[in-house]
């Protein structure tokens, strides 16, 4: 057997080793922060902002601090550091000074020995505010004379991108179909409301256990606020219930924080789902006026967009959706032509953040419908005009970045082809009142953060007894990077899974590997892992080859032992090597790095090399629409999902199977309104029953610089399910939703206004 | 904040209205607790007891009782549910609960407290007022039994006093040749309170002319209403579906003129009329006759 074909006999990519810390999961046994809280914490509660947009006169704590049991009443004066804080713009406070900028803004703190005992003190808080005039829409707030939310003005950012000559490209079309599409703010609505506890370590330290995505960003940014080396913090990540996005914030971390080092004592808070709700940040929602050429062979020519977005009161991860969103407008299609602007602006709405896609499903429920459209402009299908369209090796996408590999959305689509086929042949049921659809959505994700440097580091230690630690600053919210991580380390050392030990998340003990965002953490972090696994790996053949007196080259890793495969029957231990290093004093722990190959975007003309790879992905949905009730059943969904290489197809199907039920809420239910939307009561996701099988295709294009092919699928799941619904309602009733979500309402509306499929109708 | 509060558990009726009569004013009776803990919660309610009846025997029965049955309070919709006579009897009530929340809402959720919350949504109303549903309400020393037409008075809002409990419903068992529908429309398939729930019951003569019809309709206005003057509209003519759709429509204009033009006109007009016809075909078009 030569080296090589073992090495592939014992990897454990592609196989479905279970999740790590699945079983606690399961059986309910696993704890999180506010189950494991010291229990002599004192309770951390805020205060927040009953009025949108208003200047702060006074804070009269007085009251608060008599109640009994109450220790302490904080607010902005009492922050010692930075009271700005931020993952892009530093422009949040962590409480109000000045003025308060949407309902839910926290002006104070109340710290008591309970939950009881703080809410009672925030009651007696009398803040006195004078209001100001408060903006709910985009457009508006940067309109001319608007009052200014923030001082620098209303404006977040604008992301221009610029391709080809599109205005003539448009003259010469043979098709031009233009609209306008309104996405809504939704809300995450992850299983755990943010919580977290503080206490000082022995050494003086103080240390944060939290609900997080991003403990080193956390560690940073609660620094600042505190005014003290990064190193006197240490964030560890607790179990985490979901985060979607929204815990890459500082949602509870900076209070803990504050009132820990202040008062020297340890802290818990914890987040009522209406505070998760109400103060947590939000999906942005965005209109977009889409205008789309093609020619007569059902070509795209151009495309022209214009997206406006509502960031809320703070910006949080509004610039990276500002980008984002523009840079996905064409969808995985090449278009020759482009002009697109994406233009944010500030608002007294609550905060617009991350969550799952980062403005791309808003930006693919239209560029999906475009499709549909100019299909039926042209007279083909739209299978057809995706496939004509689709990128391709060798394409260029709108910001002008050449695709050289693993461009698996061809490969996609004609996976879906025959289910399509299959479907549309279906005959229609006898039931004239229920009517049934098929609609295609296909994406395109760029992983990793976008044009700019996103690091992930990891180190690889070999113990002496034989044992593996990897350290990795990855948070696992839940979607499985731990175990992924775990499978590509013991994959390259030759060893099973369960001889890892994983250290993560904790910024004590591993270095950054970036935030849990933008379905990086399987590439970047999984390289860096992998960077630092090679390197062990040379060092412990290097002192193998030595004992063994063989040939480096012949020398083989299995089951934490080094054989030689040139036939000699020798072989020694991992324990054996570790020891031997350690006395000789060498090295056993190794780092590794990895950042993706990216360049910033031209400010002017958005030219650049925003990501070092994509992940694509083509869905059908298949509905059923009651004419008489405007109910919809989505009936099945088919997701085939370019992820390069599935190295825990489970896990993968996992994110599939969740994205597909975010997309079905996305679409048909989910729709937060400030100021009114309270809890889980009025807000909607959809339940096991509106969830229809989910038939995943795994397609595996490899990515030349990915760990062992590797790209992202945690977002990439969500994106094409809601214009696949869509599509297929409209295929239903032949005449089409453009705001989302599609509730009984604008069913109805389209029931009333479709035409040329309609059998029966009530009012005949 | 969560409030402080005593709880008592009585074993039977009698210790049960004893405490009522002591403590009415101040108690919160909890049977399932499925709308009593959310008040509790959103400090709607701040009762200093809570009165726990989801263990009364007398309340805990299904008993035949010539053409009626007489069913407990204190049931849960799963118990009903799987119960023999109650399948038997009343196709359309079961119907409903099974629509209620989810199975874990179910489980624990009672008949007794759907009628006691009085929600204009509530599912088991409209097809247990086309059963001539009657309540049996309990105080200490003295009970009465109120139609529940009349029981409810207004969204929210019934007879009951603070003193009374109810201990049963009385329904009329399905009378030979009757069907009946149950239909609703939510915002998603499980876990949702109904936009609009209507139930219809009828049956049609030998000569296969529409010789009743009972309609009642709910989550269209402070409580669900029977809709008359279409029931007697439709007695005496042939269920064609010219006729059908002709009723259909007549409930969504009568319940459309009684509220008022409103923003959820757009969709509720056309989706009772919707509803409405769906019941009405499974009562009256479907083949296959009991
Ligand atoms: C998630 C969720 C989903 C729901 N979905 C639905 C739905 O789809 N359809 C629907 O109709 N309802 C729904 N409900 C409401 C609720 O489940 C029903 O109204 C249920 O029948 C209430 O019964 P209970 O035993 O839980 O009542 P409780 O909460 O115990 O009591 C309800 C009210 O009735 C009073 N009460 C209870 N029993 C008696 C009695 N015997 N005598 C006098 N007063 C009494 C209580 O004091 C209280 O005011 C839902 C509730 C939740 C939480």
């Amino acid at each position: 057997m030569t080296a090589a074909s073992i090495k592939e006999k014992q990897s454990l990519i592609g196989t479905s080793v279970p999740r790590i810390g699945v079983d606690g999961k399961l059986n309910g046994k696993a704890l999180f922060s506010n189950d494991v809280a010291p229990k002599n914490s004192l309770w951390v509660k805020a205060l927040r902002s009953e009025l949108a947009h208003a200047k702060i006169e006074s804070i009269d704590i007085k009251d608060a601090l008599n109640t009994p049991g109450c220790v302490a009443i904080l607010t902005a004066q009492d922050i010692p550091g930075n009271n700005s804080f931020g993952i892009i713009n530093k422009d949040q406070p962590l409480l109000a000074g000045s003025k308060v900028r949407f309902v839910g803004d926290p002006v104070a703190l109340a710290v008591a020995i309970s939950e009881d005992v703080a809410e009672l003190a925030l009651s007696k808080i009398h803040v006195t505010y004078t209001e100001l005039a408060s903006i709910f829409d985009p457009e508006e707030s940067l309109a001319p004379g608007s009052p200014f939310i923030h001082e620098k003005g209303n404006l977040l950012g604008k992301r221009l991108i610029k391709k080809g000559a599109p205005e003539l490209a448009f003259e010469k079309a043979d098709v031009i179909i233009e609209r306008t599409y309104q996405t809504t703010c939704l809300e995450h609505a992850y299983l755990e409301p943010d919580a977290g506890y503080a206490y000082f370590d022995s050494d003086g330290k103080i240390v944060i256990y939290a609900s997080t995505q991003n403990p080193h960003y956390d560690q940073a940014d609660v620094a600042s606020l505190l005014g003290l080396e990064a190193d006197r913090v240490r964030i560890i990540q607790t179990n985490t219930g979901g985060g979607f996005g929204s815990k890459l914030d500082l949602n509870t971390q900076g209070f803990l924080g504050l009132a820990c080092y202040l008062l020297k004592k340890p802290v818990r808070m914890v987040f009522s789902r209406e505070e998760a709700f109400l103060c947590t940040s939000k999906r942005h929602p965005l209109k977009i006026k889409y205008k789309s050429a093609a020619s007569k062979d059902g070509r795209l020519l151009a495309i022209d967009v214009k997206i406006m977005g509502d960031t809320g009161a703070y910006a949080s991860y509004g610039l990276a959706v500002v980008s984002r969103s523009a840079i996905h407008a064409t969808g995985p299609y090449e278009v020759p032509n482009v002009s697109i602007e994406s233009v944010f602006a500030y608002t007294n709405n609550p905060i617009a953040g991350a969550m799952r896609g980062f403005g791309v499903p808003q930006v693919a429920f239209a560029h999906e419908s475009q499709m549909d459209l100019l299909a039926e402009a042209l007279g083909v299908s739209p299978l057809e005009i995706r496939r004509r369209n689709a990128l391709r090796l060798g394409s260029t996408t709108a910001t002008k970045q050449e695709l050289t590999a693993s461009v698996g959305i061809q490969t996609c689509i004609e996976a879906i082809a025959p289910h399509y086929e299959a479907i549309r042949n279906k005959t229609n049921s006898k039931d004239s009142k229920k009517l049934k659809g098929v609609g295609l959505g296909c994406m395109m994700y760029g992983i990793g953060n976008t044009g700019t440097q996103n690091p992930s580091t990891a180190q690889v230690e070999l113990q002496s007894n034989g044992g593996i630690v990897l350290y990795s600053g990855a948070a696992d919210i839940g979607q499985g990077s731990s175990t992924v991580l775990i499978q590509i380390v013991a994959t390259e050392l030759g060893v099973g899974a369960e001889k890892i030990t994983l250290v993560n998340a904790d910024t004590g003990l591993t270095t950054s590997a970036g935030a849990t965002s933008a379905s990086r953490q399987t590439y970047i972090s999984g390289n860096a892992a992998l960077d630092a696994a090679r390197k062990l790996k040379e060092a412990i053949l290097t002192e193998a080859a030595t004992m063994l007196k063989a040939n480096r080259k012949k020398l083989y890793m299995k089951n934490g032992n080094v054989l030689d495969s040139s036939g000699v029957d020798s072989s020694v231990s991992f324990e054996q090597i570790a020891n031997k290093a350690k006395r000789e004093g060498r090295p056993l722990k190794w780092q590794g790095f990895f950042d993706p190959d990216t360049t910033p975007l031209d400010p002017e003309t958005g030219q650049g090399k925003p990501y070092a790879t994509f992940a694509f992905a083509a869905q059908i949905a298949e509905v059923e629409v009651d004419i008489l009730t405007a109910e919809v059943t989505v009936k099945k969904i088919i997701a085939a999902h370019d992820v390069g290489k599935a190295i825990n197809p489970e896990s993968v199907k996992g994110q599939i199977y969740g994205g597909a039920a975010m997309g079905l809420g996305f679409a048909l239910m989910e729709e937060f309104i400030p100021g009114k939307t309270v809890s889980l009561k009025d807000y909607h996701i959809p339940t096991f029953s509106d969830m229809p099988p989910v038939e995943c295709l795994i397609i595996e294009e490899p990515e030349p610089t990915g760990p062992f092919g590797a790209k992202g699928v945690g977002e990439p799941a969500l994106i094409p399910t809601a214009p696949a619904i869509l599509n297929a309602i409209a295929d239903a009733l032949g005449s089409r939703i453009y705001s989302l979500p599609a509730n009984l309402e604008r069913v109805m509306k389209a029931i009333h206004s479709g035409a040329s499929k309609m059998k029966f109708r009530l009012n005949q | 904040m969560r409030g402080h509060f005593n709880y008592l558990r009585p074993d039977c009726v009698t210790e049960c209205l004893d405490m009522l009569d002591q403590y009415g004013n101040e108690t919160a009776i909890l049977a399932g607790g499925t709308d009593v803990m959310i008040s509790l919660r959103t400090g709607v309610k701040k009762p200093r007891i809570i009165l726990d009846i989801s263990r009364l025997p007398e309340t805990r029965q299904v008993e035949p009782y010539g053409e009626t049955v007489r069913v407990g309070s204190t049931l849960t919709y799963s118990e009903l549910i799987d119960h023999p006579v109650i399948r038997q009897e009343f196709p359309a009530l079961c119907a409903a609960m099974g629509c209620v929340g989810s199975l874990q809402i179910r489980n624990v959720g009672t008949l007794g407290g759907n009628i006691a919350n009085s929600s204009p949504a509530a599912d088991s109303i409209p097809p247990m007022m086309l059963r001539d549903a009657e309540i049996i309400i309990q105080k200490k020393g003295s009970s009465r039994i109120q139609k529940l037409e009349k029981l409810i008075v207004g969204a929210y809002s019934n007879t009951l006093e603070p003193n009374e409990l109810i201990t049963g419903i009385i329904l009329t068992k399905i009378k030979k040749g009757y069907r009946e529908s149950y239909q609703r429309i939510g915002r998603r398939k499980s876990l949702s309170i109904a936009r609009i729930n209507a139930a219809i019951l009828g049956r049609l003569n030998d000569s296969g002319v529409i010789e009743d019809a009972r309609i009642s309709v709910g989550s269209v206005a402070p409580s669900p209403m029977r809709m008359t003057n279409v029931e007697s509209h439709l007695k005496g003519r042939k269920p064609e579906l010219k006729t059908i759709l002709e009723a259909s429509r007549m409930i969504a204009q009568e319940i459309i003129d009684l509220v008022g033009v409103r923003h959820s006109t757009e969709y509720k007009q056309p989706a009772i009329a919707g509803l409405a016809l769906k019941c009405l075909e499974d009562v009256f078009l479907d083949s296959s006759v009991n």
